[in-house]
């Protein structure tokens, strides 16, 4: 149905991958200094910028709107800090990448990639973070403890924040710089007549 | 390093982050890091200096990771710190969590700084299917990844020199000013990425066949390595966690 992947999707989501991944990593860097200005509960802080952590995914396939563009851009920033910027998680983040690019992107398949409103963003965000919340409460061992359920609504709200809405505003920020141009954002909405 | 191929180490290291997700046992976990410090020292030659640098680039992660859990679980409690109250199996389990950044991202980080980048892609394309087009794109990206702290501080002055000034006569960029910085990187990337994809569609990356110089096979060497680093790893755990009792 639709046309296969142009050389430009490919860059683009990888250039996209790359990109966010070094901003990651500039986010874990004050992030980490909050974590230790904030004591025992350095740990919380995290939850509360973790929505930062699930932007590319929403931001990719809104551009290209290529399924599976958003796993992608995901892996690859994960790759970034992992391999090249080096990252305390190690390489079990590829794993947890996987899980947010695939959260984030499961409201976007459903609509077929044709709906891009605040509502499929905010919901690719939060979901996205409740995906990969049940890795992380599994290898931190947060079952049981004091906190988990305030974790949980922490990551979920900020995922949906942070990971989603923010997204949306990137989008179009970026499309009203005119580099989109030639990517499936600009070509399909100009294709399509509007629709009352 | 340089005689196996890249992808051992990484798959090793794949490994060892999927087996240590599910280790809790202080003990084991402390003979894990002593023989996977041995190997990085004997193995790729990793001076005293780097070792001490790495743990202490991860040292303010897993000291956070330690005081959260310290506080925030059941057990006995063994001290109290204003109004928090020190568990025993808090600390128990915070110090062993600790131990599993240490032992996850301190390999991870030294393996990586001496792995070539191109030699990783170029065996991934040979044993692992990934196609020409994505292989070169993340080498591209590989290059750009290279500039992008140069870049980025670049933006952040631009955005200084522009920024008012406050009370003390310093530049206040302001989080306004970070979004801009963050959107001068992400539309130079996108247009340098545009520019790139053209330029391999124009030397027929995309073609259907394609031979290629370099090779990076699969060796008995890489067998062996890989054989002698795991089994370390299994008698190391077991031997310290047996020797001081489960932690």
């Amino acid at each position: 149905m639709r046309a296969r992947w142009q050389t430009r999707d490919v860059m683009l989501t990888v250039v996209l991958g790359v990109t966010f991944g070094f901003l990651y990593w500039v986010l874990v860097q004050a992030w980490t200094a909050l974590s230790v200005l904030a004591g025992p509960f350095g740990d919380l802080t995290q939850h509360v910028l973790l929505g930062g952590w699930l932007l590319v995914a929403p931001v990719t396939i809104a551009i290209t709107r290529r399924p599976g563009s958003g796993v992608v851009a995901e892996v690859m920033a994960s790759l970034v800090e992992v391999v090249f910027l080096g990252s305390p998680v190690g390489p079990m983040l590829l794993v947890a990448a996987l899980l947010q690019g695939v959260g984030s992107e499961i409201p976007f398949a459903l609509t077929r990639y044709r709906r891009f409103g605040w509502g499929i963003y905010a919901i690719s965000g939060a979901l996205g973070a409740f995906l990969v919340f049940w890795l992380t409460a599994v290898r931190a061992g947060w079952f049981g403890s004091d906190l988990f359920t305030l974790r949980l609504v922490l990551q979920v709200a900020s995922g949906a924040l942070l990971g989603g809405l923010l997204a949306r505003v990137i989008v179009s920020a970026l499309r009203r710089t005119g580099v989109l141009d030639s990517f499936a954002i600009v070509r399909e909405s100009a294709a399509v007549p509007a629709r009352a | 390093m340089t005689r196996v191929n890249p992808l051992t180490p990484m798959g090793l290291l794949l490994l060892l982050g999927a087996v240590v997700s599910f280790m809790l046992d202080g003990g084991a976990l402390l003979g894990l890091h002593a023989w996977l410090l041995l190997v990085l020292v004997l193995g790729l030659r990793v001076r005293a200096g780097e070792l001490v640098r790495a743990h202490l680039l991860f040292a303010p992660f897993a000291i956070g990771v330690v005081m959260t859990n310290a506080v925030s679980r059941g057990g006995a409690v063994i001290a109290e710190v204003g109004p928090f109250e020190v568990t025993d199996d808090g600390l128990r389990v915070g110090l062993a969590l600790a131990l599993r950044v240490m032992v996850v991202a301190v390999p991870a980080a030294l393996v990586a700084r001496r792995t070539d980048p191109t030699r990783l892609v170029v065996a991934m394309m040979q044993h692992l299917r990934v196609r020409p087009r994505a292989g070169f794109a993340v080498l591209t990206a590989h290059r750009m990844l290279a500039e992008m702290p140069q870049r980025w501080g670049l933006l952040l002055a631009a955005g200084r020199s522009r920024a008012p000034l406050d009370r003390r006569g310093r530049p206040r960029l302001g989080a306004a000013g970070y979004g801009r910085a963050v959107m001068g990187l992400l539309v130079g990337g996108i247009r340098r990425g545009n520019r790139t994809a053209d330029a391999l569609d124009v030397r027929g990356i995309g073609a259907p066949t394609r031979t290629m110089r370099l090779q990076e096979p699969f060796s008995r060497l890489d067998v062996a390595a890989a054989a002698l680093v795991t089994a370390g790893a299994v008698t190391a755990a077991l031997a310290v966690s047996a020797a001081v009792g489960h932690l």
